[in-house]
């Protein structure tokens, strides 16, 4: 049913506040068609001695500068009256009625539920969605002063929300309300941004295209560096000890256990290279499941004295293990790499004589805690150029017939090139 | 007016085979005296020329001089549509910017026409001076594609060595060398069989191995080949359509490269 049918038909109750954003909401339409069918519609009206009260929405800019300013004024004389006030100023219609006094008033405001563009990250809020013509109580009066202006900035705000700005009949001050639902905007919002993240970064997985296929490859790569060095590391070591070790480990879990997590943290950071490889090998069931699952135990056990004891032996436990994951005695390994590396570099660079200032090596911490170095392509390619020299392993040996094969073969034909065809002809 | 009607749509199809490899579009340069089209690959480095003559077809009408630029794919893509021994009837309007391709079939019971598009295409027309080759070497059409293919497994590039004993094709690379002499046939039963060549002094040539199987494409036309050729001169590689004319191909030698 189009408006104008609504209006002939009088179903709309203008003894109730009528809101254009209602109509625009309940008819689809723009605001130009609903302004217009309006008005056309009101005139008529007056043209019978009916008297509307009107009330109209003014945006404009602060004559001090303050900034922008939104308002609803009623009737056309304080209408002017604030266009006169306010910079740049415009107006619209925003509310008819009878005058004389409506029945039940209308909200004061009242947002657009229907929006052309959705937002994303936007939540309907429980209940928004099954609105109904709200009547105000008179608790809301002192919300709006005079009953007319709205605070500019509750009601900047609002319009970008699909949620409507009901104010549940607390007794809370506009302030207050305003303040919890910014609050509770707060709470909802990260994870809806997260969710979004998480949506962004799954997206390019989930489509399948042969790009993700192609570059995660690269940076597949460049983590496993890191990694390569972790576990090579740990073959190194673990190679003759890793069964003494697992041996070992209980007696000095349970000597650690009686001793204060601060002392046998130290005793893990200043142990050799095997604690390393347990937490290594230890981090794959990570640190968050054992929680999880001390936790259950706690839970299950209730408060005996075993489950204390439990709980004392494996809290300093898994806040070690996070300790020294986290500290640097894991990255020492990679360290000494980097450091042998270096050194190597360094050796290279003397024999190859290139410039110490170009050939410099930047070394830096990446986002995941790597110590990275980087070789200048010079360097490097100089340093391949290098091994290639030094390492004669590393060439291949053909076999010396097939050699002198291809060498005659090379002689015999000579390297050509394709002419083009035009060349020979003339053109037509 | 234009109007060309083969009694065989099998020899329209071969054609277009022939030469859809290499080139992509083609204009076919129409007169009364026939159908002529010549083209070059896309790299420049070969050029086909086609002549297809009034006499050979079943009826042949072309008021005004005509020329059709026609994409080869899509053309082929119709002839496919036709049987072997459907009569095929190629139409034009003068100024038409299409062509009415009608297959008939021998008892007249079925017919089928498609319409194409006409291209306008800004081709170069090469002038092909008259050559006395220093060889021309006549062999089974067969036979030459079965060396170019195998020759290709070798090497880019294929030396042709016609001396008095006989023709050499030859390439070598990283597998090995392959050499495969053809001697001139003395006497042989069928004429299609035999090996004849024509030398005044002996050539030494290098070709693209690639170029070379594509003018083999050519090979259901013709039982014999022909080849032309003289020093620092194209290659042709000719198959005579019988009865109604030939399609050549002109292949640039590869020549040495003095900046190594």
């Amino acid at each position: 049913m189009s408006l104008q049918e609504a209006l002939d038909d009088c179903l709309i109750d203008f003894d109730r506040r009528v809101l254009v954003t209602d109509l625009l909401e309940k008819y689809k339409l723009t605001y130009k068609e609903a302004h217009e069918t309006l008005e056309a519609h009101i005139k008529q009206q007056e043209r019978a001695n009916n008297k509307f009260e009107k009330r109209f929405l003014v945006h404009g800019m602060k004559a001090n500068g303050d900034g922008e300013l939104y308002t609803i004024v009623q009737g056309e004389d304080k209408l002017k009256e604030w266009l006169g006030k306010l910079q740049n100023s415009q107006s619209h219609l925003y509310s008819v009625e009878i005058a004389g006094g409506s029945k039940s008033a209308a909200p004061i405001f009242k947002p657009m539920q229907h929006v052309e563009v959705k937002l994303a990250k936007l939540e309907e809020r429980a209940g928004a969605a099954t609105s109904k013509p709200v009547t105000n109580g008179t608790d809301h009066k002192p919300l709006n002063g005079n009953g007319v202006t709205a605070k500019p900035a509750s009601v900047k705000v609002e319009p970008t929300k699909t949620t409507s700005s009901k104010v549940e009949p607390t007794k809370a001050t506009g302030s207050k309300v305003e303040a919890a639902a910014s609050k509770e905007e707060q709470k909802k919002s990260p994870p809806s941004a997260q969710k979004g993240k998480g949506k962004a970064a799954a997206a390019p997985s989930k489509k399948g295209s042969i790009n993700s296929f192609f570059s995660a490859a690269p940076a597949a790569k460049a983590a496993q560096p890191p990694k390569e060095t972790k576990s090579a590391a740990g073959s190194k070591a673990a190679s003759g000890s890793m069964d003494n070790f697992f041996k070992k480990q209980p007696t000095s879990t349970s000597s650690e256990s009686k001793k204060s997590p601060t002392e046998s943290v130290k005793k893990e950071l200043t142990a050799t290279n095997t604690s390393v490889q347990l937490f290594d090998e230890e981090e794959e069931a990570s640190s968050d499941e054992e929680e999880k699952l001390d936790k259950l135990r706690r839970k299950v056990v209730g408060s005996g004295d075993e489950s204390d004891d439990d709980d004392a032996g494996s809290k300093p436990k898994t806040s070690k293990r996070r300790r020294i994951s986290d500290s640097e005695d894991e990255e020492q390994p990679q360290k000494k790499s980097t450091e042998s590396q270096s050194k190597k570099e360094a050796e290279v660079e003397e024999a190859i004589d290139v410039d110490a200032a170009v050939a410099t090596n930047e070394t830096f911490l990446d986002d995941d805690g790597f110590v990275i170095t980087v070789r200048p392509k010079k360097q490097a390619q100089a340093a391949t150029a290098a091994k290639k020299k030094t390492s004669p392993t590393t060439k291949k040996k053909s076999p010396p017939a097939a050699a002198s094969k291809a060498g005659k073969m090379a002689k015999e034909t000579p390297k050509t090139k394709q002419s083009n065809i035009s060349s020979f002809f003339t053109k037509k | 007016m234009f109007e060309a009607r083969l009694g065989q749509a099998t020899i329209l199809k071969k054609i277009l085979d022939a030469i859809k490899d290499l080139l992509n579009e083609g204009t076919f340069d129409c007169s009364d005296s026939g159908i002529q089209l010549q083209a070059m690959d896309n790299s420049h480095v070969s050029l086909v020329s086609l002549t297809l003559r009034s006499d050979g077809f079943d009826k042949f009408r072309c008021d005004r001089n005509l020329s059709m630029g026609m994409n080869l794919g899509s053309m082929a893509k119709i002839l496919k549509c036709a049987n072997n021994e459907d009569n095929v009837t190629m139409k034009a309007q003068d100024n038409a910017d299409t062509v009415t391709i009608m297959f008939e079939s021998a008892n007249q019971e079925k017919v089928s026409d498609y319409e194409m598009k006409l291209m306008n295409l800004d081709q170069e027309h090469l002038g092909i001076p008259e050559t006395d080759y220093s060889c021309v070497v006549r062999m089974p059409a067969m036979e030459f594609a079965r060396i170019c293919r195998d020759l290709a497994q070798f090497s880019e590039s294929v030396v042709i060595c016609c001396t008095k004993e006989g023709v050499k094709f030859s390439a070598s690379g990283d597998v090995g060398t392959a050499n495969i002499k053809l001697a001139q046939t003395g006497s042989v039963d069928k004429e299609e069989e035999a090996v004849i060549i024509d030398m005044q002094e002996p050539v030494t040539l290098t070709f693209a191995c690639r170029y070379l199987n594509a003018f083999t494409k050519a090979t259901p036309l013709s039982t014999q080949v022909q080849l032309s050729m003289c020093a620092d001169v194209p290659l042709v590689v000719e198959y005579a359509i019988k009865d109604l004319g030939h399609i050549r191909y002109y292949l640039a030698p590869k020549i040495e490269d003095n900046e190594t």
